[in-house]
């Protein structure tokens, strides 16, 4: 007996068996072409020309062999066999399943049910080993050894592929006894091959599924609704050995399998079973001493809308992690220090349009950051400005920074600001971004300003003196050769005023020098107030002729006497009458001293213009001049207040308005303190 | 004669001026300052105004400004120790000259008459 098929594999003992039986078979074989004539092969009707009762349209009836119908013929027993192998044919025929009988000794093929003769023909008669093997020979893997000899009356079942159709078969073979006495082969094969192809399919989805569970980097493990560990994967047990997670996790549950877990773990999976929802936590923990920082995802598996289980994927985010921490510090640093500039930022993209602003631009612009941001960066300057910023931005942008020069700030209220440019272009990502840093240059350009003005003021009032007294001389000259003694004469108090004119300014800008420079020391000795005055009335008598202005000395009894340095005291009246001249053209100027106790007011008053009481402190700031063009340096009142200091006095000044003149009153201790010394803000 | 207004606040170049000019064929009229000489322009103009630059008031440079918005044509001589260039506005008037101390009677009176012979030809 052969079977319908060709084995391939064995999923069962039985098919093992049947395989081992194969040898056999062969052996089975050649002891009937040794001439061995099997019973059956001698009954079977039909035998060698083909059975007439294979065709189709016969009934399996047909196929009985002829000595049963014979011996039916002799009797009622023969008439009872053929009705025994009547009604199990219709038994067979009413089987879904392939099922065919065969005689053991010839391979003949003795019935084929419907299902059968629909697969391989009406083959009745045939070799079963040629009609559903296409072989010449018995098959090797026949069951006939194991079903006739080794396990006679008992099933064997096995699983094979028949390599005329490919389809799969479940075989149940069997010896079973034929109507007419002999033993005969039964087959049903059961077409598995669906069955087998969904097998296959679900063994080889596994294993995709394996290999890539096992091929993500991501540590994987999946929990059943008991909590326990039923699958890891690789990355989880590499993972799990480097938290010093020693042996098999899988099977243990969660709690145990990892003991350093707060309790609340539990807690979560039976959220994720009840609510079907993937849960993402963040967990920090030390693995050999070092901070990790895992990111665990509990993603629901789901079967009918059920928790079936819950995968399980760790991932070390603990560089990514410390780095987004990195990135914010940074942020947080740049921020910081953006906002705490005093110079204004403006980041811009490539284009030029502003992505970021400081609170200084803010303060700058005069606009709010809403407005700024999304602005062209060149709007920020008036139109004229504009061309020479988009050049200057274009070749900076080459370049990598550099400066754009000074250029000015059309503020939110029309006003204009003058400001300097840096700029240094930032390339990320492919794209290059402008960081433009602005400092408002007013102070600087005002101060410059300044500073101009002062030099050409210091120039015009050093150069004037000596211009006019090489005028004079040139006069001099003119009147000696037309013998103009009055001309040489006038030229001579020319020439002697402006002297006197330089000498004071001179002596002004060095005495600044000393007064500030910390090495001047003081020398006190008793002085005559009233006798410097007397001096200085007779050095100014020509200009006070000129001018048309009188002087006058009022020295009450007492004040006259002091102790102090009197070269510097000598300046300081100087200064003040100087000072009262400049701003007196009419009237007079007087200079008075009276005594209060210890101390002594020395005053200066005139009859001038007067002196606005905003303009009273500023003008003891070194080189201020309310009117630049007004004569002298800046440094008179300035240089009074340092002697006064100097001398452990004070000046004030005050007057009684527009044209009502004014006093300037200085208070000096009768005797010093102790000697001082001159320095940086006063007297130290 | 011709009139020449000379603006000056320092009484010594006021008696520069006259000795240099005495004797000549010039009418001269003195301010102290240069609001005063702008009053007396419009009283009765001048055929060559001189003045200072660094004075009391109103300084050189603005009063070439508000002569010229006021439409005066009247040649000006900026006398000063400061050079021109250190007057722009000054500069950029019609019809300035300048002159840089210190001068002699010879310069000034040579300055004054080149002044005002480009002042006709104008």
């Amino acid at each position: 007996m052969r079977p319908l098929t060709t084995p391939r594999t064995a999923v069962k003992p039985e098919t093992r068996d049947a395989i081992s039986a194969n040898g056999s078979r062969r052996r089975v074989t050649t002891s009937r072409k040794g001439g061995r004539v099997p019973a059956a092969r001698a009954s079977h009707p039909g035998r060698g020309k083909g059975p007439a009762d294979g065709r189709k349209g016969r009934t399996a009836e047909s196929a009985v062999p002829r000595r049963a119908r014979a011996a039916g013929k002799a009797g009622d027993a023969h008439h009872a066999v053929v009705r025994e192998r009547a009604q199990l044919l219709s038994i067979f025929d009413g089987i879904d399943e392939v099922v065919y009988i065969s005689d053991p000794r010839t391979h003949e093929i003795l019935y084929l049910n419907g299902a059968a003769r629909a697969v391989f023909g009406d083959a009745v008669g045939k070799k079963c080993y040629r009609a559903f093997q296409r072989r010449r020979t018995p098959c090797p893997f026949c069951t006939n050894r194991i079903i006739f000899h080794k396990r006679p009356g008992e099933p064997h079942i096995w699983e094979f592929q028949n390599l005329r159709n490919r389809r799969w078969y479940r075989c149940i073979d069997k010896a079973i006894p034929w109507p007419d006495g002999r033993l005969v082969r039964y087959e049903m094969a059961l077409d598995v091959t669906d069955m087998k192809q969904a097998e296959e399919a679900l063994r080889s989805s596994e294993k995709r599924y394996r290999a890539t569970i096992d091929s993500l980097a991501e540590a994987i493990h999946m929990v059943g609704p008991d909590l326990r560990i039923i699958l890891a994967n690789r990355a989880f047990t590499v993972w799990a050995a480097r938290m010093g997670l020693r042996g098999g996790l899988v099977g243990r549950t969660v709690r145990t399998a990892f003991p350093f877990l707060p309790a609340t773990v539990e807690e979560e999976y039976r959220n994720v079973f009840r609510t079907g929802r993937m849960l993402r936590t963040e967990e920090r923990c030390l693995i050999h001493g070092r901070e990790t920082i895992t990111e665990t995802r509990k993603i629901p598996v789901l079967e009918e809308g059920k928790t079936v289980h819950v995968i399980t994927a760790i991932s070390n985010i603990t560089a990514r992690r410390k780095a987004e921490e990195a990135i914010r510090r940074s942020e947080k640093k740049y921020r910081s220090l953006m906002e705490g500039a005093n110079d204004a930022i403006f980041l811009a993209d490539e284009n030029g349009m502003l992505l970021e602003v400081n609170r200084r631009a803010i303060e700058l612009v005069g606009r709010s950051r809403r407005e700024l941001l999304g602005t062209h960066i060149t709007r920020l300057h008036p139109p004229e400005e504009r061309d020479r910023i988009v050049a200057a931005f274009r070749e900076i942008a080459e370049r990598g920074a550099g400066s754009a020069g000074d250029v000015t700030i059309l503020c939110g209220n029309g006003k204009t600001v003058p400001v300097e440019i840096s700029v240094s272009a930032i390339r990320h990502g492919g794209a290059t971004l402008m960081h433009a840093i602005m400092r408002d240059v007013s102070e600087r350009k005002r101060i410059e300003a300044m500073r101009d003005l002062l030099l050409r003021d210091v120039t015009h009032e050093l150069k004037t003196p000596i211009a006019m007294m090489k005028m004079a001389h040139a006069m001099a000259n003119e009147a000696l050769a037309a013998r103009d003694l009055e001309g040489v004469r006038r030229a001579e108090g020319i020439a002697a005023r402006n002297l006197a004119f330089l000498a004071r300014d001179v002596g002004n800008i060095l005495g600044m020098c000393w007064l500030r420079g910390g090495t001047l020391i003081l020398k006190p000795a008793p002085l005559s107030l009233g006798g410097i005055a007397g001096e200085i009335a007779e050095e100014m008598r020509d200009r006070l002729r000129l001018g048309g202005v009188g002087l006058e000395v009022r020295i009450k009894r007492g004040a006259d006497r002091i102790t102090a340095e009197r070269r510097m005291i000598r300046t300081l009246l100087y200064n003040l009458v100087d000072n009262a001249l400049k701003f007196t053209r009419r009237g007079k100027v007087t200079i008075g001293a009276s005594r209060t106790g210890g101390w002594v007011t020395l005053t200066v008053r005139d009859t001038g213009i007067g002196i606005a009481s905003a303009a009273r402190e500023e003008v003891f700031t070194p080189f201020y001049k309310k009117n630049p063009a007004m004569q002298g340096t800046g440094l008179g009142l300035p240089i009074c207040r340092e002697i006064a200091k100097l001398h452990g006095g004070t000046v004030r000044i005050s007057s009684n308005g527009r044209r009502k003149g004014t006093t300037v009153a200085v208070r000096l201790a009768v005797r010093p303190a102790a000697s001082r010394r001159a320095g940086k803000g006063g007297v130290r | 004669m011709k009139r020449v207004l000379i603006i000056d606040d320092d009484p010594d170049m006021q008696a520069l001026y006259r000795y240099w000019l005495k004797g000549t064929r010039y009418r001269l009229d003195f301010a102290g300052d240069a609001a005063r000489a702008l009053r007396m322009l419009k009283g009765e103009p001048a055929d060559l105004v001189i003045t200072d630059v660094v004075m009391g008031g109103m300084d050189g440079e603005t009063f070439v400004q508000r002569l010229r918005e006021e439409g005066a044509e009247v040649p000006v001589l900026v006398v000063s120790v400061l050079p021109p260039d250190a007057l722009p506005r000054a500069c950029r008037a019609k019809q300035v000259h300048f002159l840089q101390k210190p001068v002699t009677g010879e310069t000034l009176r040579a300055t004054m008459e080149r002044t005002m012979k480009k002042g006709r030809e104008r």
